[in-house]
């Protein structure tokens, strides 16, 4: 079993390589929650939703987000009503969003709400939420500190951010799930995920630096030069007071990653990091960079 | 300026006849709220959506609820992911009772929120709910309280109705107090007395008001032609058989003019008789000209 930590773009890519490489039970996927919020009366964890339909077959690809081939009746119809959802939720996506609210509403854990959801899709892989309580990433604006989501979905990451904040009652605790899934498995791989918006928020959650200490880490860098594969990295790193860059990454990295591996492109020179290939522009590419790194798992 | 008392599905239908009569400048409609409820995040109002649908020109006049071609994307997917509505909720109508709860989180009033929802879908009419308090009665069922929409909606004809339960009875609105202080006549529309409009007349305020109006009411019941077997036993729970002396006597002396059906072998001293049947629209106009004569005869 492989332990990956997943945020809602980038390391989906490369879960969509290694699906094709390992049994879906073989994959247990710890998703960050730092995004996670309610909407129109419903419960939206962006990252958990994706990672579940590429599972579950009915991820749009081309988007990486949300139900390929949705409609967006009562999204539409929203708008002329004065309600703006600064995200397109889809009629079946918002179905989701439903029943994981009334679970949340009833007592139900996030991670118990995720496997009923899972079990109903029919995803055999194992998708965890970094932790049940409640943590939120809000970037600081010169005017006020806004929800990373709206941030980035509705302003499109063009406004000027010089802070990220993790906002929560309670210190965030990984989950019992998450830390006996990193021990059980043969390794854990980093996708390249946004480092900050995250793959931060699972690392802040108590227990999870300790355990991936013991654990084989392999670490992939979203970045090539400055430029991030995909998503707001590079504001947000800055924001973060770290490099936008391989640099930077490592930085956040260093203290439990066994293996980083960055682009064959990336001018930031790193000792010790491993070069490959990590633009996964197609189903071809995300296969070639999973073959890699099983072999580094495997040896084979 | 006419008010009408509404519920259910017969006085929505004598609204379309009135409408081909008056102007919807000229109408005024006072919405039982007994059957409003929260269902998956957002606010379900049947008797506010009927009639706001029906000025809308957007309702469903087949089942007199709903929005006519509305999809069901979100509601058919439901049991496919671990969740389930007890009734249908289509993908617009949905649309509206979540802008609605959007409305009521803010802080609005549900008389503020319905006027916005009248004013985004260019409604001439005035729809007001009955009050703005909690005003939702459950049936009780001898082994269960269910909400009186989910019985309607869902439950088996043959399910027993002790009792309706509710709290106290709130206050009825300014916005109700000025509409009937401003009409020339009051309508009861035939509807459920039980289920529709006695929780509008037990409202705080209501039948003091209506004392000093002129009101027309129609009784939706007639012997010789059985009523739906729900209706029959929410009438039983409130201890009144379905017929129109009953109703007579449940709406007591606030009824200036009593309009039973021109064939009901029952009669009502003094009441009015008319052909009370509006199975299509040419019998609703012609049952609002009735009326309009008798409120005309009488103000004048």
């Amino acid at each position: 079993m492989i332990t990956f930590l997943s945020g809602g773009t980038g390391t989906p890519k490369l879960l969509r390589g290694m699906r094709e490489l390992l049994d879906d039970r073989d994959i247990t996927v710890v998703v960050n929650t730092a995004e996670d919020t309610w909407l129109s009366g419903n419960h939206l964890s962006p990252d958990i939703d994706t990672v579940m339909y590429l599972f579950a077959g009915i991820l749009d690809t081309n988007r990486w987000w949300g139900i390929k081939s949705d409609s967006y009746v009562t999204h539409d119809l929203l708008a002329r009503l004065g309600i703006d959802e600064y995200i397109a939720v889809g009629d079946q996506d918002r179905a989701i969003h439903v029943a994981r609210g009334e679970m949340l509403r009833n007592g139900v854990h996030l991670t118990g709400a995720t496997a009923a959801l899972c079990r109903s899709l029919g995803v055999r892989a194992t998708v965890l939420p970094m932790t049940d309580s409640v943590v939120t990433t809000y970037v600081r604006t010169p005017r006020g500190e806004i929800h990373f989501q709206e941030y980035w979905v509705k302003h499109r990451g063009e406004v000027a951010i010089d802070g990220v904040i993790r906002r929560f009652r309670q210190p965030p605790a990984a989950t019992e799930e998450v830390i006996s899934a990193i021990e059980a498995s043969d390794a854990v791989v980093i996708g390249p995920s946004n480092p900050v918006t995250s793959i931060s928020p699972i690392l802040e959650c108590a227990g999870v630096q300790e355990a991936l200490r013991r654990q084989r880490v392999i670490a992939v860098s979203p970045f090539i030069g400055d430029a991030p594969v995909s998503g707001p990295a590079a504001a947000l790193m800055q924001a973060f007071g770290k490099e936008a860059s391989s640099a930077g990454t490592y930085e956040l990295y260093e203290d439990f990653v066994d293996i980083f591996i960055q682009d064959t492109r990336d001018p930031v020179e790193l000792e010790g990091a491993l070069r490959l290939d990590t633009l996964m522009v197609n189903r071809g590419k995300s296969l070639d960079l999973a073959k890699n790194i099983l072999t580094l798992i495997y040896g084979c | 300026m006419i008010t009408f008392l509404s519920g259910g599905a017969g006085a929505p239908a004598l609204i379309r006849g009135v409408r081909q009569i008056l102007y919807d400048s000229e109408i005024a409609v006072v919405a039982n709220t007994a059957e409003d409820l929260w269902i998956s995040g957002g606010h379900c109002a049947p008797d506010i959506d009927t009639a706001v649908f029906l000025f809308a020109g957007i309702l469903d006049t087949g089942r007199w609820w709903g929005i006519k071609g509305d999809t069901y994307a979100t509601h058919n997917y439901l049991p496919k992911v671990a969740g389930g509505e007890p009734f249908p909720v289509g993908d617009r109508a949905r649309a509206v009772q979540i802008a609605r709860a959007a409305l009521l989180d803010e802080g609005l009033t549900l008389t503020e929120a319905v006027r916005a929802q009248c004013r985004s879908l260019k409604i001439g009419a005035t729809v007001l709910p009955m009050t703005d308090g909690d005003a939702a009665l459950f049936v009780d069922t001898g082994t269960e309280r269910i909400p009186l929409l989910t019985y309607r909606m869902t439950a088996d004809p043959g399910t027993e109705v002790r009792e309706l339960v509710g709290r106290k009875p709130p206050a009825v609105t300014d916005g109700v107090r000025a509409a009937i202080e401003e009409s020339d006549a009051v309508v009861i529309g035939p509807a459920n007395p039980a289920a529709s409009i006695l929780p509008i007349l037990d409202c705080a305020g209501m039948r003091d008001l209506l004392r000093d109006a002129f009101v027309v009411a129609v009784s939706p019941f007639r012997a010789g032609v059985a009523p739906d077997q729900k209706d029959a036993a929410l009438m039983y729970a409130v201890g009144e058989p379905p017929t129109a002396p009953a109703v007579s006597r449940l709406y007591g002396d606030i009824v200036d003019v009593f309009v039973q059906d021109i064939h009901d072998p029952d009669d009502v001293a003094g009441s009015l008789r008319l052909e009370t049947s509006l199975l299509h629209e040419r019998q609703a106009e012609s049952l609002a000209w009735d009326i309009m004569a008798v409120i005309r005869h009488a103000v004048s």
